[in-house]
């Protein structure tokens, strides 16, 4: 009867929300968890959950799951990106079932929070747990890296049935093969990106999270990712399940890389360019592959994947693009930059940096990003800021060194003269903005270029 | 003219964009002619501070500070305090910062103990002090800042605060000082990337260097104007 009774107030929240021409917001799934705190536990019962956490990569990879089961024929639903706290998870799960409690899919695709993943394992039943990478983030609201870390392992440990797709590369990540009892199935990278890359500056695990001694590493692929190895205690990367053997090619657009799954080795594209991407798909590689997904339709789903709402989006000006690709944390940041290196027309930069709670209050992250001297290349033509925090972004950029390029400013987070200016270029221009000032800039995008309704 | 900077622990102390100091220190002395040379000072690795007019150690996480209390005893702590107290110009920031007083004792009791190169200590409580803050020096120059710490620091006698606060926590959130300063030491909570929007500060820093080093520091004005609105838009956000 409760069950019941929390969807119905779910629903009709969201249709008098609805009415009042209102976005998804958090109250939905609040007044669902009022009534029945454990509503999750019974709609989680019938239907085969995959939770998507960890850093960075998690709505790419939600994406790419939908297309693996897509492909698969199955049916699905995923909640929306930026739901991904146990409110919005909750509502995502009662408005895909009957009003008796009944899921109407076969398959839930659940992005999660990292830290929300307490909660939630407390609650659901999953099948799957795809844990993407552990990276810095948004520290002061979360703590310390090794903080996320356990609030991760402390959840896996709620959900002992699930197994577990874990980066090999991530020393932190795979750290948590030891304490947990589940089914582990691992994947990553088994050679750098680029074999001509100095070692990278930024780590956030130096050292070895056992013995705490400094790890060599006998290849990076990015951040802290890579071949580590402790000699004190050990602790090494193991080849994983799941690899990519060789990068064959790296595009702006796409990647073509050997994958080597369980032996099964094929040459493999991936559409949708960055390096980081590259992990994204091989983890959802091995998350589809947990699931039942046949290795067929697992390289039919990477090869027709195309992009990801919010994490890199295209809309069209004439002949121009105006790409949005969001940046939440360093290193997403310094694969953004490496990528738009990787670009040879002539475009402008637009950089917007907010400083609200899920952007992290502080802002002192942007000067860990690694900026792949993109400003000497001369097809970055015009760099503007904005956002609440642009004169900060201004002097990162000012410190990057920009050549003979004047930083322009857009100030008051005025985005019809963000939109006006975009639209005026002449050539593409790719926005790269922090979570808050991505959401608040793209319906204004999306009003004045088209593209489809936020909220849908 | 060179001025020598030492990065200590740049490999472990590299959080919130502390290397952003390093930079700015770097430009604001090219952009005047002088050459700078900046060395890594990395764990295992010893040096003498003779060889450095400017030493600069950043914050970090709890979890890498052990490792490097064992890496100090072996020698560094020594030459740091002989830096200190030779008036080198030392910039530390938060971890880095409570690191030359002489203890932490976390919340929980559990007692570091540290170099004791400065006449203070710190003392952690379960509630951290988090948010953009302002402070002014004597000089009258105004840092604003973000601080994120859980430590209450306590200054003694034998030093000076950095500065008074405006607003914000500071040392501890009780009596209104903020940071340490002895001789050419600044020790301060604001961490990362203090230097790139306190331009001022910066400059008090190098002009300090060249003036140990060259006797006298006349340093040519440069064009801060984002810097300064930088810190407009802070003090005008959070500040006042
Ligand atoms: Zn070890």
């Amino acid at each position: 009867m409760k069950v019941f009774l929390s969807c119905l107030v779910c629903r009709l929240v969201t249709f008098i929300l609805q009415k009042l021409g209102r976005g998804a917001t958090t109250l939905p799934g609040r007044v669902a968890l009022k009534v029945k705190r454990n509503v999750l536990s019974d709609l989680s019962k019938n239907v085969k959950v995959i939770i998507v956490t960890g850093t960075n990569g998690k709505t790419t990879s939600c994406r790419i799951i939908e297309e693996g089961l897509k492909t698969a024929g199955k049916t699905y639903f995923i909640n929306k990106s930026g739901a991904n706290l146990i409110t919005g998870i909750t509502a995502s799960f009662i408005m895909n079932s009957t009003i008796t409690g009944k899921n109407k899919m076969e398959y839930a695709i659940v992005e999660c929070d990292e830290n929300a993943f307490r909660e939630v394992s407390r609650y659901i039943r999953a099948d799957v747990v795809l844990v993407t990478n552990v990276f810095r983030d948004q520290l002061d609201r979360y703590g310390e890296v090794t903080h996320t870390l356990n609030a991760i392992k402390e959840s896996v440990l709620n959900l002992p049935d699930a197994t577990v797709c874990l980066n090999a590369d991530c020393s932190l990540t795979y750290s948590m093969s030891k304490d947990i009892p589940n089914k582990i199935i691992t994947y990553g990278v088994n050679v750098p990106f680029d074999k001509d890359a100095k070692e990278p500056e930024i780590s956030d695990a130096k050292y070895c999270i056992f013995c705490k001694h400094e790890y060599k590493y006998s290849y990076h692929t990015y951040g802290h990712l890579g071949g580590f190895e402790c000699s004190e205690c050990g602790y090494k990367r193991k080849t994983p399940d799941f690899a990519v053997d060789s990068v064959e090619e790296l595009k702006p657009n796409h990647s073509v890389v050997i994958t080597d799954f369980n032996g099964d080795k094929n040459i493999t594209k991936i559409n949708i360019g960055g390096t980081y991407n590259i992990y994204n798909a091989i983890g959802c590689a091995a998350g589809l592959y947990a699931l039942g997904i046949s290795q067929e339709n697992i390289y039919t789903a990477l090869q027709n994947f195309n992009g990801a709402f919010g994490r890199m989006e295209q809309f069209v000006s004439g002949d121009n693009k105006i790409n949005v690709i969001l940046v939440k944390n360093p290193a997403g940041f310094s694969q953004t930059m490496s990528f738009l290196k990787s670009i040879e027309d002539d475009f402008t930069m637009i950089l917007s940096l907010n400083d609200n709670a899920a952007d992290g209050r502080d802002v002192s992250w942007i000067w860990d990003v690694d900026f792949a001297d993109i400003f000497k290349k001369s097809n970055v033509k015009d760099i503007y800021v904005t956002g609440k925090r642009c004169y900060d972004m201004a002097i990162r950029v000012k410190y990057e060194g920009v050549g003979n390029r004047e930083i322009k400013v857009i100030e008051n987070e005025d985005y019809d003269k963000l939109v006006d200016i975009a639209t005026s270029q002449g050539r593409d221009v790719y926005i790269v903005p922090t979570y808050t000032s991505m959401m608040t800039m793209r319906p204004v995008i999306a009003k004045r270029l088209g593209g489809k309704d936020f909220w849908e | 003219m060179i001025i020598r900077i030492g990065h200590l622990y740049p490999d472990m102390l590299n959080l919130y964009g502390d290397r952003g100091n390093i930079i700015a220190l770097t430009q604001r002395m090219n952009a005047r002619g002088i050459e700078v040379q900046t060395d890594r000072i990395t764990m295992g690795k010893s040096f003498n501070a003779d060889d450095y007019d400017i030493l600069f150690i950043g914050g970090g996480q709890d979890f890498e500070q052990d490792v490097l209390l064992d890496d100090l005893k072996k020698g560094k702590d020594l030459q740091i305090n002989k830096a200190i107290h030779n008036g080198t110009v030392f910039l530390a920031i938060c971890g880095g910062y409570q690191m030359l007083g002489k203890y932490y004792k976390t919340y929980d009791g559990k007692m570091l103990e540290y170099m004791g190169a400065l006449d203070f200590y710190t003392e952690g409580r379960e509630e951290r002090m988090i948010g953009n803050y302002a402070f002014k020096t004597k000089e009258g120059i105004e840092v604003v800042g973000f601080e994120n710490h859980s430590g209450r620091t306590h200054l003694g006698s034998d030093v000076e605060p950095l500065g008074k606060m405006i607003k914000g926590y500071g040392n501890n959130g009780e009596d209104g000082t903020e940071g340490v300063r002895y001789k050419n030491t600044f020790g301060t909570y604001s961490h990362g990337p203090i230097l790139p929007k306190n331009a001022k500060f910066a400059d008090l820093l190098i002009s300090k260097a060249v003036e140990n080093k060259y006797g006298t520091a006349k340093l040519e004005p440069l064009d801060d104007t984002l810097e300064h609105k930088a810190q407009k838009q802070i003090m005008k956000l959070y500040i006042k």
